[in-house]
């Protein structure tokens, strides 16, 4: 009979202690979800996709992303939303965070420091186009190409420098002369002629469609072991004459048949791996 | 159609005459007998009791599963019916044949028509497991596992790609390593390198 009194107090003090225990646990996990709700709500009076929102929650729910974290995250792109940026490149790094188990504090550090990148590749671009008196207007694929090369080796220096060093040409150009400035600088291409190659390309309007693969030709020429003065004296020579990345290719020894890309009607393989 | 003799009818009335005559005394036998029986009220609780008594009581999911599970049955069908189930069977494990071919090592990630296939392929003798993730498969190694040739020290896998910008990086033994020999790579700020890969008429890199 004691057992059974002592088993009983026992029991109700546990009960008594867990109650309020409880709420707070309640409260707090109501607070959290009000959080999530407030973001989302903010994300669709923003015009956040539906598709984007439920895209994040489900990528949160599924990974077991915390509530609390998964709000700021939907904040940061709502910042962006606001700030009328490409989303995808911010929604591509969550995804890709979550994916590799980064903390969620160190995705949101992230992603503020890209939307400053964007931020200041916008405003540099926007800057420039008033310079040279250009109206036009930069396509989402040129400000998220201009802006990713600031992960791609280049610097907001670099960038800037660029821009001041470029003639009047259009963005989609601009993006394609940054991003042959990238690779030079990615395989370790001498500055000076880097330079020398990319003013080159912008004088002679070189950076178009019809010369892609015109960077990854002169990777494959560095890796080939060709010099550095070779291949920049082969570039220039193609562009002041009007060449094609094929003639390039042969005057530095490389296949212009590894550097190609596929046409949309003769699709094949692309990538070969090489240790 | 044989016509009944009158004689046969009339015997066959008054049998049936006889019939309900007794069916209405044996009525009136027992209306008389209920009508002596004593005016007694039922004790409290019966009706519930008697309720309680002959209520069926419901057997739980899991016995029932298992009394199922454990009866014995028998199954009929046609052939045709057979035919049809076969033939559904054999399309089912063709379909998942067809998603993942063991020869070729090619994976659909995209169910578009202007699928460009892209080979990965990597020189790594001395790695266990390689795999790869990107922005074409939201970074989940799973569907994508290199397979080795036999033989051989190369991992190879065939993705149809649509055409666009993907990030990508080799999953070496549970590492993250960009492709090897790549000619363009990106910091993925997360403090490891991803390779570039554009496919389509509007790569420039």
């Amino acid at each position: 009979m004691t057992f059974r009194k002592s088993s009983l107090c026992l029991l109700a003090l546990i009960a008594v202690s867990a109650v309020p225990l409880d709420v707070g646990a309640q409260n707090n996990q109501a607070g959290v979800t009000h959080g999530v709700t407030q973001a989302v709500q903010e994300a669709k009076k923003a015009g956040v996709p539906d598709e984007t929102i439920n895209r994040l929650l489900s990528l949160g729910y599924d990974n077991g992303v915390e509530a609390a974290s998964m709000a700021n995250l939907v904040s940061i792109v709502v910042e962006v939303k606001n700030e009328d940026l490409p989303q995808e490149p911010f929604l591509n790094k969550i995804e890709e965070g979550v994916a590799k188990h980064v903390p969620a504090a160190s995705i949101e550090q992230v992603l503020k420091q890209k939307k400053q990148d964007y931020l200041f590749a916008r405003s540099l671009t926007s800057d420039y186009l008033k310079k040279h008196g250009l109206k036009q207007q930069v396509a989402p694929k040129d400000l998220v190409g201009i802006t990713e090369s600031l992960f791609s080796g280049l610097s907001r220096e670099d960038l800037a420098l660029i821009m001041e060093q470029a003639p009047p040409v259009s963005p989609t150009t601009l993006r394609r002369a940054i991003h042959i400035q990238a690779s030079l600088k990615q395989v370790g291409f001498d500055p000076k002629l880097s330079d020398q190659i990319v003013s080159t390309g912008f004088k002679h309007n070189f950076f178009t469609h019809q010369q892609r693969g015109f960077g990854r030709a002169i990777v494959a020429g560095k890796r080939n072991g060709v010099s550095d003065a070779k291949i920049a004296e082969a570039a220039m020579s193609t562009m002041q004459s009007g060449g094609t990345v094929a003639g390039f290719c042969s005057q530095i020894g490389v296949s212009f048949s590894d550097v190609d890309r596929p046409r949309d009607d003769v699709p094949r393989p692309l990538f070969h791996g090489r240790k | 159609m044989e016509k009944k003799q009158p004689e046969e009818t009339c015997l066959k009335t008054a049998f049936c005459a006889r019939e309900n005559t007794i069916g209405l005394e044996k009525i009136d036998r027992i209306k008389s007998m209920m009508r002596k029986i004593p005016r007694i009220e039922p004790p409290a609780g019966l009706l519930s009791s008697v309720m309680e008594a002959v209520r069926t009581r419901r057997v739980p999911l899991w016995l029932r599963t298992y009394r199922w599970a454990t009866s014995l049955r028998s199954f009929t069908f046609t052939p045709l019916r057979l035919a049809t189930s076969t033939a559904f069977s054999v399309l089912l494990v063709f379909s998942a044949l067809l998603l993942h071919d063991g020869g070729n090592h090619k994976i659909a990630l995209d169910n578009s028509k202007e699928l460009i296939p892209v080979e990965f392929a990597l020189d790594m003798p001395d790695a266990h497991s390689v795999q790869v993730v990107g922005s074409f498969n939201n970074w989940v190694p799973q569907p994508c596992e290199l397979h080795q040739e036999e033989g051989s020290a190369r991992w190879m896998l065939t993705l149809r790609l649509q055409p666009g910008r993907y990030e990508y990086a080799f999953l070496i033994d549970g590492k993250h390593v960009p492709h090897p020999g790549a000619e363009f790579n990106k910091d993925d700020g997360f403090g490891n390198q991803n390779t570039v890969l554009a496919l389509g008429p509007e790569d420039d890199i």
